[in-house]
């Protein structure tokens, strides 16, 4: 009899490892097979994505030549415009007007040109962002730039609009969603002489600056070339005000 | 007969149930679940050789499994995939398990032909 039970005892653990045996088969199939088809999937995603990504390009593309496409139309209209009645050469100047504001075309005239160069000063504070140009050091320019009354301002050859960013992006600062390094070239169109004074004066923007050893280089110039804005300005969310509404 | 029942048993608990390794734990269940093979292999050829012991098996059991994947882990820290090692011995065993059961079941029928004979005969059936 103990011998029996023993024998049944011996049997027993037998199957219950030939249980384990078979769960542990059937769940590591599983896992296999899941996880087969993740690398399937993610390899498929990265072709999915890479062709997303060429047909992102593409759409940009045609979309920069619908841009040039709308923009010559527009010339055509300008000059149609010119060449009508009276009446609509105010509309052609306020057109000009509203384009530069818009910085939909290059533009000239007389102006300072600033160029900013990082520090040559041996470092004593031991910090070295002391002596680099910030985004900050470039806002307070072009802000004194724009008190100063400069209609049009570019920050190496970018056309900086209303809703341009100046922003520090590690060691570069961005500008219109691209990189620029040191050295900084600003370009303002304006009166040349206020500009000037306005940067030059004492405890100004290039006074503070230059003491810390940043070279800031001012000069007056008769002829500036400022660039139109190379993007296109899209209003997703902001709608103009009309009528009745407004009043409320 | 019994052991057959019970890999399908835990055939259909694997299939039929939610829950599975995770896939960084895979390779761990894979070497458990070659250890558990061998044992269970083991045990069975011990029960038709009639060597088998509760204690042996059991410890067989759950110190290889252990070893196996202690290696797997090792191995992974190491940065050398030492769970081969356990998939070499493990892989041989069951192959010499297999061979053993096999030539076991294939000369039952011999060996009791021959105790019958021998009773037959008249002589004393010789337990060799």
């Amino acid at each position: 009899m103990k011998i029996k039970w023993k024998r049944n005892k011996g049997e027993l653990a037998v199957v219950v490892v030939c249980i384990i045996v078979g769960y542990l088969l059937a769940a590591q199939l599983r896992t296999v097979q899941l996880t087969g088809a993740a690398d399937a999937a993610s390899a498929s995603r990265l072709e999915t994505l890479q062709e997303l990504y060429n047909e992102q390009s593409e759409q940009n593309e045609a979309l920069e030549d619908q841009v040039k496409q709308l923009q010559s139309e527009l010339s055509i209209y300008r000059e149609q415009a010119a060449s009508g009645e009276a009446g609509s050469e105010a509309l052609r100047q306020e057109l000009e007007q509203l384009e530069i504001t818009a910085g939909r075309t290059d533009v000239e005239g007389p102006g300072v040109c600033i160029i900013l160069e990082d520090s040559t000063q041996s470092n004593v504070t031991g910090n070295e962002a002391d002596y680099l140009i910030h985004d900050s050091d470039l806002l307070s320019v072009v802000n004194e730039l724009r008190s100063a009354g400069a209609e049009a301002i570019s920050l190496n050859g970018e056309r900086l609009l209303a809703n341009s960013e100046i922003r520090c992006t590690g060691a570069v600062v961005t500008v219109n969603g691209r990189r620029y390094a040191a050295p900084y070239v600003i370009f303002a169109i304006g009166d040349k002489e206020t500009l000037y004074n306005a940067l030059t004066m004492r405890n100004g923007v290039v006074d503070v600056l230059g003491q810390w050893g940043i070279t800031v280089k001012v000069t007056m110039n008769d002829l500036l070339l400022i660039p139109k804005y190379s993007g296109t300005v899209e209003y997703r969310y902001a709608h103009t005000v009309t009528g009745e509404e407004g009043n409320g | 007969m019994l052991e057959l029942i019970g890999l399908l048993c835990g055939l259909l608990i694997g299939v039929l149930v939610p829950w599975t390794i995770p896939a960084q734990y895979s390779l761990y269940a894979a070497a458990g679940l070659l250890a558990a093979l061998d044992s269970a292999l083991g045990g069975y050829c011990a029960r038709v050789q009639k060597e088998f012991r509760l204690s042996v098996f059991l410890s067989g059991t759950i110190g290889n499994a252990l070893l196996a994947v202690l290696l797997t882990w090792l191995g992974e820290k190491l940065g050398i995939p030492l769970y081969l090692a356990a998939v070499v011995v493990f892989g041989t065993r069951i192959f010499q398990n297999f061979a053993k059961i096999r030539r076991e079941l294939l000369t039952l029928k011999q060996k009791r032909d021959k105790i019958n004979q021998d009773i037959v005969s008249g002589r004393e059936p010789d337990n060799k």
